[in-house]
């Protein structure tokens, strides 16, 4: 942040000195025009706007951004009066800072620096550095809604152990102390889960991932449903994994791809009734490799499908908490898939089931294995 | 809503009955007395629903005659009953009742609030034998729950 908050308005003072001796002396033949010209030019390309006035409080110059970003509708009279009482501040010797929360044309929010400029004898103008912030906000305020989801997350399991042992205390009936520690066991399970899910996104976020290397989908495929043939029995859910294409290759991190499957194949028996069947393939689509899990289950309304890779986002809590999903899931498939070059789609309709497909970029086989 | 917990009950080991008629211990009465004071402070109900186990339904009587209503039993809130205590709990949100059920129902109804409706809890949420939490909220959803400790404490 400091470097482009000090180096235009260094610039902007050399070039008072500059016009005079630097382009006669150092620099190539340039008219005190040209110089102005490309100075102007030049400050565009911090992606900031610049404003500079003279001692007197009239502005003297306006970059392109500036204009662009103070004058881009008839709504931001606004941002002007706001950059002016900046220059007018600054002048005054007080340095400013402000945001500025505009609706028009479309919601976004500057932040309106101002500075003093000294000349050799004094000051000889000021300088406001107008920036669109609004990406930065909103970041902001996702992490800030996501610290705040994550203390409620980590809360809810806890208290649940608080009130289940609290119950426990004293109680002599073997049939309800079993039924109590089996549910202080989920609970404790649930918790451990999260943390787990938590470690495993940040991992990927800081890009822990280790190298990717070439592997066989239909080995992914094995180790991802590996393990899966009991539950999905006891749950009375035909479990299917086609084999057929053995020739799709991808470069991946093995443990995190079968993972990421392992996850949509645990949903997607989670979210099946009895009777119903999983099926899980590797099929070859505009040559990239892609993982295909498809359910016949209750699915996933239409409003809730844009958003159901968020973290902690769940479209039935109450069915989260039953079958202990941690809410992170599918937030860590998301990003598993996205470094590995790929993305992953979902097509859902409601009480018809849900089909998820992993895509990735698809890559010569190593050896035949067919 | 007030959601009660039961007093304080005989040992399961001195009762050779039913469990569902296993009633209050001396201080556990007490604790029942008690739990008359604290209810109408905290605004008195227009009714009283309690699982129809003896010692929830002992914990309410003296509560029920300060009123002059009736109790109205409600196997939704059993022992053991998880799903159809929260849709119970769900039905009244927002009405003037009390609840009297056990230790692990109030756990589940408790963590579904905030599970569900975000509710917080506090940093480590309490249930001591009839002890009441009062929860507020309209429309099957709820908004706060606070928890009231009991008047005569049990014994430990």
């Amino acid at each position: 942040m400091t470097a482009p908050e000090d180096s235009p308005q260094t610039t902007g003072a050399q070039t008072t000195g500059a016009q005079t001796t630097g382009a006669q002396e150092d620099g190539p033949d340039i008219s005190g025009e040209q110089l102005l010209d490309l100075v102007t030019r030049a400050l565009d390309c911090g992606g900031q706007g610049i404003v500079i006035c003279g001692p007197d409080g009239t502005v003297v110059l306006r970059n392109a951004v500036a204009r662009a970003l103070v004058a881009a509708g008839e709504g931001d009279r606004l941002a002007e009066v706001a950059v002016g009482s900046a220059l007018t501040r600054a002048l005054r010797g007080e340095s400013h800072v402000e945001t500025l929360d505009l609706y028009s044309p479309t919601r976004h929010t500057l932040e309106i620096r101002s500075f003093l400029v000294q000349g050799p004898d004094g000051p000889i103008g000021a300088v406001a550095i107008v920036e669109d912030v609004s990406e930065l906000k909103r970041l902001e305020a996702v992490r800030r809604d996501f610290v705040a989801n994550l203390s409620h997350e980590l809360k809810t399991p806890l208290g649940a152990l608080s009130l289940l042992a609290e119950t426990l205390d004293g109680e002599d009936d073997p049939e309800v102390v079993a039924r109590l520690t089996g549910r202080l066991g989920t609970e404790a399970r649930r918790f451990s889960r999260l943390v787990d899910d938590l470690l495993d996104l940040s991992r990927i976020e800081a890009g822990a991932t280790g190298a990717l290397v070439p592997v066989p989908l239909a080995g992914v495929l094995d180790e991802a449903t590996e393990g899966f043939d009991d539950t999905a029995k006891a749950r009375g859910i035909q479990l299917v994994v086609e084999r057929a294409h053995h020739g799709l290759w991808v470069e991946a991190n093995r443990r995190d791809l079968a993972s990421a499957v392992a996850n949509l194949v645990d949903n997607a028996i989670k979210y099946s009734e009895p009777g119903a069947s999983v099926h899980v393939s590797a099929v070859r689509s505009d040559g990239r490799a892609c993982i295909v899990v498809r359910d016949e289950g209750i699915g996933i309304p239409r409003r809730d499908q844009e958003r159901i890779f968020e973290r902690f986002y769940r479209v039935d809590r109450a069915r989260s908490r039953w079958t202990g999903g941690t809410g992170l899931g599918l937030a860590i498939v998301r990003h598993v898939a996205a470094y590995h070059g790929g993305d992953v789609k979902l097509e859902s309709s409601e009480g018809r089931g849900s089909t998820f497909t992993i895509s990735l970029p698809a890559i010569e086989p190593i050896e035949r294995d067919g | 809503m007030l959601l009660v917990r039961h007093a304080h009950a005989r040992s399961r080991k001195d009762w050779s009955g039913d469990d569902r008629r296993r009633p209050l211990s001396a201080q556990g009465l007490r604790q029942a007395d008690g739990l008359v004071a604290v209810v109408h402070r905290l605004g008195p109900p227009g009714r009283v629903f309690s699982s129809p186990f003896l010692r929830c339904t002992q914990t309410m009587e003296p509560l029920c005659q300060s009123l002059g209503v009736d109790l109205e039993e409600a196997p939704e809130v059993s022992e053991g009953e998880r799903a159809a205590a929260i849709s119970f709990v769900r039905r009244y949100a927002g009405t003037d009742v009390a609840v009297c059920t056990h230790g692990d129902v109030i756990a589940e109804i408790l963590v579904s609030l905030a599970d569900e409706d975000r509710v917080d809890l506090g940093p480590n949420p309490k249930q001591a034998k009839s002890s009441v939490w009062a929860l507020e909220g309209s429309d099957g959803h709820f908004t706060r729950a606070t928890y009231y400790p009991p008047v005569v404490s049990s014994p430990s």
